[in-house]
């Protein structure tokens, strides 16, 4: 995907027409799915909207399969209150642009709000459905220090996704705050991170 | 009546924001009974793994 991804941004701007390479990277890795998929015989794929979507348009349009596209932020099409470019700079990435015109092309949109927080257009839209925050953690036990009465704690953490610069900032983060009654704790996209922070403060876990 | 699906589910650890909301969706799916196939990469495999 990555390197569909690269050619893809390379070819932006050479090109009158920025043809989906995303599309062509699910097509080429859709026939290794295929013989996966046709056993399974879905009745739906879902997808996300920033990633995966342009492979399950594939899927739909080779398996006639109903398609599912998960929004993790608030609505935005048709009637939205705020437009998409309102709060993301990305939006003028044709990569961006393009998964937001798939978007619209979708048989169901789950969004990940709720329609107090995020009031739907009126007429809503049948086919979107707000269903609330989506809150998902890995399973592990709780820190025992976590429980501990002493100074209010600070929270530093990293993205999923490793980010140029991140591990930098957040040790700049971190001596800081060594200076401040708190407790800082980081908390990281990625375990492999951790080895690679030069000093830890006496008064931050990671 | 049968309200059980066959779901074929795609993610990627690509978008880090999405991963959250998308594993909270399949987790819900799992536990009302329907049949999901989950395909990601390999870094989602690590962040799923025992789940």
């Amino acid at each position: 995907m990555f390197s569909y991804l690269g050619r893809w941004r390379r070819s932006v701007g050479k090109l009158q027409e920025s043809r989906l390479f995303l599309l062509d990277w699910g097509d080429a890795v859709f026939d290794n799915c295929v013989a996966t998929l046709s056993d399974f015989r879905p009745h739906v794929v879902v997808c996300s909207l920033l990633t995966t979507l342009y492979l399950g348009t594939i899927v739909r349009e080779k398996l006639g399969t109903a398609l599912c596209c998960l929004n993790g932020s608030y609505y935005f099409g048709p009637g939205s209150r705020r437009a998409f470019d309102q709060d993301f700079a990305v939006a003028d990435d044709p990569f961006v642009s393009e998964a937001i015109a798939l978007f619209g092309q979708v048989d169901h949109a789950i969004h990940g709000t709720d329609a107090q927080f995020d009031p739907p257009p009126d007429p809503k839209p049948d086919n979107h459905h707000w269903v609330g925050p989506l809150l998902w953690e890995p399973r592990q036990d709780r820190p025992q220090y976590l429980d501990e009465s002493d100074d209010p704690w600070a929270l530093v953490s990293l993205s999923l996704a490793r980010q140029s610069g991140e591990q930098r900032l957040a040790q700049i983060a971190m001596n800081v705050l060594s200076d401040y009654p708190v407790r800082t704790l980081l908390t990281l996209g990625h375990a492999r991170v951790q080895d690679e922070f030069e000093s830890i403060p006496a008064n931050a876990r990671i | 009546m049968n309200h059980k699906k066959r779901v074929l589910v795609i993610g990627t650890s690509v978008g880090a924001g999405d991963v959250p909301p998308l594993l909270a969706l399949v987790t819900g799916l799992i536990e009302r009974g329907n049949d999901v196939l989950f395909i990601g990469d390999q870094r989602l495999i690590e962040v799923t793994r025992g789940v």
